[in-house]
């Protein structure tokens, strides 16, 4: 397999491993909100048709360079593969 | 006159300068088949060189010198133009959901303005050297006779 395929593979990789930690971290902060608490100043939301508050969210700071990783990898490939790039020949024996 | 200029013998003597025409030089001949020439001498037989002697073949390996028909340029400019609409976009609407009067679920209140804010500078930055790789691919393929 060419580097450019390789580099565009680890990419891809990254960016699903990234949203995937992203994903994992969000699902875990919606599934434990706070009690409500008329002084803290959150948002208040029904969930289930009870009311739940939330602190804000700071995402996941390795979930996000992984991502930001994976673009620049898949970018990267792709000019790569421009620059690479060459017009078909036909083979002359 | 043509006759007292010397010719490169690698090349055809019509292509050089001082030609007119006529006789070929003393240089492209061999020194050992001079022969005099006279009144009465018929022209010496002009020498056919080959125009070309050594053309390399190109190898697979080069890079062409144009972009023409390149199909991954048009790709390199879209995904410039999209990652930084989209890094713009992403700060914008992130401001806009954050100062936002109500919000209807904790994802758009919360999860959706930090993810964006959190991928703006990445997808901007990242649109923005795309770009600027595409330009730098034009700048060493760029060439005087286009």
């Amino acid at each position: 397999m060419r580097p450019v395929g390789v580099g565009a593979i680890i990419g891809a990789g990254l960016l699903l491993l990234g949203g995937a930690l992203l994903g994992a971290s969000a699902v875990t902060y919606l599934g434990s909100p706070e009690p409500l608490d008329s002084f803290s100043g959150s948002v208040v939301f029904t969930v289930n048709g009870q009311l739940v508050q939330y602190s804000p969210w700071i995402p996941d700071t390795l979930a996000v360079l992984l991502l930001g990783a994976g673009l620049v990898m898949l970018v990267a490939s792709l000019v790569l593969t421009a620059v690479a790039w060459g017009p078909r020949r036909e083979r002359v024996y | 006159m043509a006759s007292d200029r010397s010719f490169d013998p690698r090349f055809d003597p019509a292509f050089q300068r001082g030609f007119d025409g006529g006789l070929v030089g003393p240089a492209v001949v061999e020194r050992s088949a001079q022969v005099e020439l006279t009144e009465a001498s018929p022209a010496p037989p002009r020498v056919t060189l080959p125009l070309v002697e050594f053309v390399e073949a190109p190898s697979a390996n080069d890079a062409p010198r144009t972009l023409r028909g390149n199909p991954w340029i048009p790709a390199l400019w879209a995904t410039a133009i999209l990652l930084t609409g989209a890094g713009v976009a992403a700060q914008y609407f992130a401001q806009q959901i954050v100062y936002a009067p109500t919000a209807s679920s904790a994802v758009v209140a919360y999860v959706f303005p930090a993810v964006s804010a959190a991928l703006s500078p990445w997808l901007f930055a990242v649109g923005l050297a795309t770009g600027v790789a595409t330009m730098v691919i034009y700048a060493l393929r760029w060439s005087p006779r286009g």
